[in-house]
């Protein structure tokens, strides 16, 4: 650059920039173009700032684009990780739903085993006992069939299936009780007592008696009643008040079953009605096995003489001067 | 700047986002406008790399006008884009044809009278300035960037980069410059 240069208009940063960069007025621009015909070195000037401006343009283009691919790129994977988490969601929702439809169908067939549910869920060490729907079937003064105690068995055994129609001799039994209602502190006895001798001659079904008491959580005896209970049965028979029973019903999964006779003051005080003709049961989970307490003032003994299976699901309890035949719907096992 | 209502909800959004500098504006724009631009460069003999790559630099091309402040609002901003993408495409095609050497087609400035020699030389010393500007920090590289390429002014540089006020970065920016011809000359083996 010499002196001479200096005085063109080149020399003046400014002016070259904006030329460059098309900054300037047409008029202007006519000019400056005239005397870069004439100046080589002018020419090569200008032709040196175009090659930096747009060595820097295309840099910044360059930039750009590369900041413009990453943001797509980002762009694309938040999407794919919106469709990733959407599709997450939507196969959580797809099994909870599936869970929820099985649990819905399950919940139907528990409510047809309610009990069983209550027991399986709900006991706890604490308060294993809790009142069930049993159903005495049949209750026998077995003073006044004892020979028939042990032949009767056999044949429940084989109608069983009648067992189950328990609404048609329910109904029939509480119509008779209505007629025979002026017997009011022993019903039971006293209609046993009448029907029995026409038990194994006569229609069965028409003898049989259904009582179901209430699904209650009762409390476990207290301690004071239990050792009255104990007392009283030491002193009557000389042996423990619950007599075991141990006899294992034929399916293996099946637990032990005990039983014995409750004392009435264990009874919660909405079940105590007085009524003869009810009697209330509790089932108890022990390590012995199934333990069932019997609540009828019908019972006179505070232990079980015998218990036979005669079916999965029933058995019959005799007593000095009682045979009672008791189904629980499901069977022994299902609740225990 | 003429301004037809009926698109100008749709679009006056992104210009604004646009003329304020904000990218993600350029992203929006890639995606609506990628399926059209996609089938032109399919239906005159290119790839869907192609397109993207088109795409891009008619984004760009956008970006400085918008920047620069001479662009002229005529149209829908999607038909401007596909214009531009359109006649980017075309010379490409061209240029490969006649089997050149590849060049930033939307952005050459090479001369229209030079011979090929000279061409390259040009375009030898234009990449010897990107190299530069790589190897140049900050604040110099913004300043240049914003200068030269989208022409704001020193009072908007100032504002943007946090100088005193403008004739701080004028003064700055005459600093970069020269140190950026430095570092051209070192690139080009200070042949220039």
């Amino acid at each position: 650059m010499n002196n001479t240069f200096s005085q063109h208009w080149v020399s003046d940063e400014e002016k070259l920039e904006a030329f460059v960069l098309h900054k300037i007025d047409k008029e202007e621009i006519s000019n400056l173009t005239a005397h870069l015909e004439k100046c080589d070195e002018c020419r090569k000037r200008v032709q040196e700032e175009r090659e930096l401006q747009a060595g820097i343009q295309k840099f910044g283009r360059m930039e750009m684009k590369r900041r413009l691919k990453l943001q797509l790129r980002r762009d694309r994977s938040r999407h794919l990780e919106w469709t990733h988490v959407a599709s997450i969601a939507a196969a959580v929702v797809v099994v909870f739903s599936a869970v929820l439809t099985v649990r819905w169908f399950f919940d139907i067939e528990k409510e047809k085993t309610q009990v069983r549910e209550i027991i399986l869920q709900e006991s706890k060490p604490a308060e294993r006992a809790m009142w069930i729907i049993g159903k005495v079937i049949e209750i026998k003064d077995k003073s006044s069939s004892l020979a028939h105690s042990r032949t009767s068995t056999p044949s429940i055994a084989k109608n069983e299936p009648e067992f189950r129609d328990n609404t048609r001799f329910e109904t029939e039994a509480r119509q008779k009780l209505t007629v025979e209602s002026n017997a009011k502190s022993d019903n039971v006895e006293t209609f046993a007592a009448q029907e029995s001798p026409t038990l194994v001659a006569e229609d069965k079904v028409k003898s049989r008696i259904g009582f179901d008491s209430n699904i209650k959580h009762g409390s476990a005896p207290t301690t004071e009643s239990k050792t009255e209970l104990h007392k009283h049965a030491f002193a009557e028979t000389g042996r423990g008040p619950i007599m075991i029973a141990k006899k294992a019903l034929k399916d293996k999964k099946a637990p032990a079953v005990l039983v014995r006779r409750g004392d009435l003051k264990d009874l919660p005080v909405s079940m105590r009605n007085g009524d003869a003709s009810v009697i209330h049961t509790r089932l108890e989970r022990t390590p012995q096995g199934v333990l069932l307490t019997f609540y009828s003032s019908a019972i006179t003994d505070s232990v079980a003489t015998d218990i036979e299976t005669i079916a999965p699901d029933s058995i019959i309890v005799t007593f000095r001067n009682r045979q009672i035949a008791y189904h629980i719907p499901g069977g022994w096992a299902g609740k225990m | 700047m003429q301004t037809p209502l009926f698109f100008l909800n749709n679009d006056s959004k992104l210009l604004d986002a646009l003329r304020n500098g904000d990218e993600h504006a350029l992203a929006e724009l890639f995606q609506k406008n990628r399926r059209p631009i996609t089938a032109l460069i399919q239906r005159n003999q290119g790839t869907e790399d192609d397109a993207e790559d088109i795409l891009q630099e008619a984004l760009i091309v956008l970006w400085e006008k918008i920047r620069s402040g001479s662009f002229e609002y005529q149209s829908k901003l999607s038909t401007y884009i596909y214009a531009t993408a359109k006649n980017i495409w075309f010379r490409q095609l061209a240029r490969r044809r006649r089997e050149l050497p590849a060049t930033n087609e939307a952005f050459e400035v090479a001369s229209e009278d030079t011979t090929p020699q000279e061409e390259l030389e040009e375009n030898e010393r234009v990449t010897a300035v990107q190299y530069a500007m790589e190897q140049i920090g900050n604040p110099c590289r913004d300043i240049l960037l914003l200068y030269y390429w989208e022409e704001q002014s020193m009072e908007e540089i100032a504002l943007k980069l946090g100088f005193a006020n403008a004739d701080t970065v004028k003064s700055k920016k005459y600093q970069c410059k020269k140190a950026l011809e430095k570092l051209v000359k070192k690139a080009l083996g200070g042949t220039q």
